[in-house]
This record gives C-alpha cells, sequence and structure tokens, in this order.
C-alpha cells in the first residue's frame, strides 16, 4: 500500500484532513489598473486585474439600469505541467461564466447604471481548485478598484478520496480522488454563490463536506480581510 | 473585529457591520435592517449618519460640478470631452462662451488634446458641459496631476484653506476638478505634484495642513 493517498490521517503533503493549503496575497500588482490583486493558495496561483467603470462597447449591451460586467478567465501556457494552447477554450468560458454569476451576486450593479467593468483573471499557476482561487483574486481586486461591493465573497474546495472526507483538493488527490467540489461562499447571508461537483457521493457525506468547506471559505475570508487592511498600514508609513 | 480605535480613524472592509439599526449615509447599504459597508474605506459617524469615505472610487459625475477635461473630438454641433467618467461629456458650441464666436474661430481654439475648465450643466441622456461661468478657461501650458476623486475635499481643504497655503508657498496657480484632474501653472510645479501625492497617500491622518506645509518649505530649501 505504498501509494496511498492518506496515512494516519495526514495527506500527502502532510496536512490534515481539514487544514488548508498556504495563502497569500499581494495587492495593486499592476499599476495601469483601477484594482488588481495576486491570490495564491499552495501552487495554485490567480492573479486579478479590473479596469473600470468603463463605456459600454457594443453599444446594445448597456443597461440604464445597472452595469454589466465581463469575465475573462484564461490559464497561462506554463501554468500546468503539460504545455496548455493560449487563449479561450470550452473550459475557459465556462469558468468565466460561473465566475461571472457569483460575482454579479456581490457588486451593487445599480450604482454603477450604463457602465461595464472588466475583470481579467490570469491562472499563472495551476494545482486544482484554480477557479476557487480566481474568485478570491477577484474579490480583492474589485474591493481595490472601489466598487461598490454586499461583501467579499470567498471561495474554497473540498473533496472525498478513499471515502474520506479532505479540504481543499491539491496535487494528485485532484486527479485520483473520487469527488472535487469547489464552492463560492456569501458570508454575510450564508448563501452558497456556487457550487459544482464531479464524483458521486450521499446526502449525509453532501452535508458534511458543506459544513467543511465553508468553515474553509470563512478562513480564507477572514485572511482577504486581514490583507485588506494591512494594505493601509503599508500605505501610512511609505 | 479589525478595527484601530486609538489612531483616530476606522479602516473597514465591504460588508462590515456598521449598525444593527438601518442608517443612512455615503458609502454604506442596508440590509435586513442592518448598515453594511460598501466600500474599503474610511468610517466617519456623526449622530444621524454613517459615512464610509473610499479609499478610492470612479468619478460619478453631478450636476453643478467643475472639472477638468480634455477636447478629444468636434462633432457638430458639440465637443466630445473626455473627463475620466465613464461616459464622455459633451460641450455645445452655444455653451463655449457667453459671447458669440464663429464655428471657425472655436474649432481653431478648441483643437483635440487641448485640456479645459468647465461646468456640468446637465445631466440627462448625456453630459452636457457648460463654459459659461466666469472661471471657466482653456488651460494653456503647466503640468496635469491626477489623484483618486476622494481626495479632492482634503486638496482643497477646509474653506480652500490647503489649495490656499500651497498656492502661497510654491508661488503656483493650481485648479483642481472635481473628477480628480488638477491643473498647476508655476515654476514649482514639481513640488506641488509631490505635495499632492503625499496628500493623496495621508489623506486619513490628521494634522495633513501641517505637515504639507513642513514638507513644502523642506522641498524649496532642497530645490535653491
Amino acid at each position: 500500500m505504498e501509494n496511498k493517498l492518506i496515512k494516519d490521517g495526514e495527506r500527502l503533503d502532510g496536512r490534515k484532513l481539514d487544514e488548508l493549503r498556504e495563502l497569500k496575497a499581494e495587492l495593486n500588482v499592476s499599476k495601469s489598473t483601477a484594482g488588481s490583486a495576486m491570490f495564491s493558495i499552495g501552487d495554485t496561483i490567480a492573479v486579478a486585474t479590473v479596469h473600470g467603470p468603463m463605456e459600454v462597447y457594443p453599444r446594445f449591451l448597456e443597461n440604464s439600469e445597472k452595469a454589466v460586467i465581463e469575465v475573462n478567465y484564461t490559464m497561462l501556457p506554463f501554468s500546468t505541467d503539460d504545455r496548455n494552447r493560449p487563449g479561450f477554450s470550452r473550459r475557459s468560458v465556462e469558468i468565466s461564466a460561473v465566475i461571472k454569476r457569483v460575482l454579479e451576486r456581490i457588486i451593487i450593479l445599480e450604482d454603477l447604471p450604463k457602465t461595464k467593468i472588466i475583470i481579467n483573471i490570469d491562472i499563472l499557476g495551476a494545482d486544482a481548485s484554480t477557479r476557487c482561487a480566481a474568485i478570491n483574486a477577484a474579490s480583492m481586486a474589485l474591493v481595490l478598484a472601489g466598487i461598490p461591493m454586499r461583501d467579499m465573497v470567498s471561495s474554497c474546495s473540498a473533496g472525498k478520496v478513499e471515502d474520506t472526507l479532505i479540504l481543499d483538493v491539491a496535487g494528485k488527490e485532484d486527479t485520483e480522488g473520487d469527488i472535487d467540489l469547489p464552492i463560492a461562499y456569501f458570508p454575510l447571508t450564508d448563501e452558497i454563490l456556487l457550487l459544482q461537483m464531479d464524483g458521486i457521493m450521499t446526502k449525509e457525506e453532501l452535508d458534511k463536506l458543506l459544513d467543511m468547506v465553508k468553515g474553509g471559505c470563512k478562513q480564507i475570508y477572514d485572511f482577504q480581510k486581514e490583507t485588506l487592511l494591512n494594505i493601509e498600514k503599508d500605505l501610512e508609513t511609505k | 473585529m479589525f478595527m484601530e480605535e486609538e489612531k483616530g480613524y476606522i479602516i473597514v472592509t465591504p460588508g462590515t457591520l456598521l449598525a444593527t439599526t438601518p442608517k443612512t449615509g455615503n458609502g454604506t447599504y442596508t440590509l435586513n435592517k442592518k448598515t453594511y459597508s460598501k466600500y474599503l474605506g474610511i468610517l466617519k459617524r456623526s449622530e444621524t449618519h454613517i459615512n464610509v469615505l473610499p479609499f478610492k472610487y470612479s468619478y460619478r459625475p453631478m450636476a453643478g460640478d467643475r472639472i477638468i477635461g480634455r477636447v478629444k473630438d468636434f462633432n457638430y454641433p458639440f465637443f466630445i470631452v473626455n473627463m475620466t467618467s465613464p461616459a464622455p461629456s459633451f460641450l455645445y458650441l452655444s455653451d463655449v462662451s457667453s459671447r458669440f464666436m464663429e464655428q471657425d474661430e472655436l474649432m481653431q481654439q478648441y483643437k483635440p488634446g487641448t485640456w479645459i475648465y468647465a461646468e456640468i450643466s446637465e445631466i440627462s441622456d448625456r453630459i452636457k458641459l457648460s463654459m459659461k461661468m466666469t472661471e471657466a478657461r482653456k488651460l494653456e501650458g503647466g503640468r496635469m496631476a491626477s489623484v483618486s476623486p476622494s481626495k479632492v475635499p482634503r486638496i482643497i481643504g477646509k474653506s480652500a484653506s490647503m489649495i490656499k497655503m500651497i498656492q502661497e508657498k510654491t508661488k503656483t496657480h493650481i485648479l483642481v476638478g472635481q473628477n480628480g484632474v488638477v491643473w498647476i501653472k508655476g515654476d514649482n510645479a514639481g513640488i506641488v505634484v509631490k505635495a499632492i501625492e503625499k496628500i493623496s497617500r495621508e489623506a486619513h491622518i490628521s494634522g495633513l495642513t501641517d505637515r504639507i506645509n513642513k514638507f513644502i518649505e523642506s522641498e524649496l530649501k532642497n530645490g535653491k
């Protein structure tokens, strides 16, 4: 039994079952944008940049009651082990669409009528749960761009490997595990804004997994908040 | 939770609970009869209002605002003016001057790329500018600087104390647009740009005017 993914409650990379990978964030990484942020969880790195609010092109998309948002999620060629073909793929279009639905719920779109906000998310390193890192980065970049928001959103994944429930799927657990379940969590109203799943599990397992993943999201939310409050302390000393 | 009372100001992030009753104010919203913050910014409380002053926000035009913009194009019967807001603004030929001017003359004077100081006269389906007020002018020479629109009140100061002080010390002429564009004319324009950058960084810390005063004095000494 050499290639067991979980041994005595410890995973391949030495984490406990309900432990997140190392979280890192950097704010205002790009100066030419309204707001930008880098978010990394383990080896998964996402950079989000926000442009706007700006004029809406093409014109027919313009809405006189609320803002329109555009999300472009792309995985860079060097982000995976095998070279990734640059540009949009079926997968990136799908993920852009689900991220857009999440962000539409947290931005107060009614405050910015007749405008458009562009959110570009690049994945620099992919080691499972890229869409979670993408949502976390986008949420921080939007806050920095000064766009009115209901709250920040945090996202995290969970899964099932060898009949054990784990938080924050990574590396081999993603490719060989049974279930991968990313969620985006809105802490203010206790809502789930994104839930995708592949694999089969029972209802009891889903309930347990949701409790676990919500806990992970709350940890990430606190981390995001702390980082955002600290950057302003850096500003003062400069 | 992450509040720091002893510094005299509190920084809040979006979604921070500010009051358990619905209260009015700028930069806040109510949900389920509770008041939350909309922006990352400084919390300002008064008896009736709760305001959040964002560190950064995009300019939203209001009628009566005086702005600095750049003529982008002419398209009869108006000039299209870019003023760093999401939508462009329009300066109609009839609103350019209070005296009558020929169209050819106006087109000569307001070529694309000209900076102007104008007032927003009306916001309907499009933003209309007017240059009929006495302060309105074409900006020639000088230097431009840009700050977040949320810092404009700090650059002007209480009853224009800050801007008066800077102008007297550096012997420059300064015009500030509500959209965050600043025009500076004079020999010490470089120092003013530095001072404005300092203001926009430290706007929320008290004793700002004194610090800027010292900063300008030391900069002037270094220059000579």
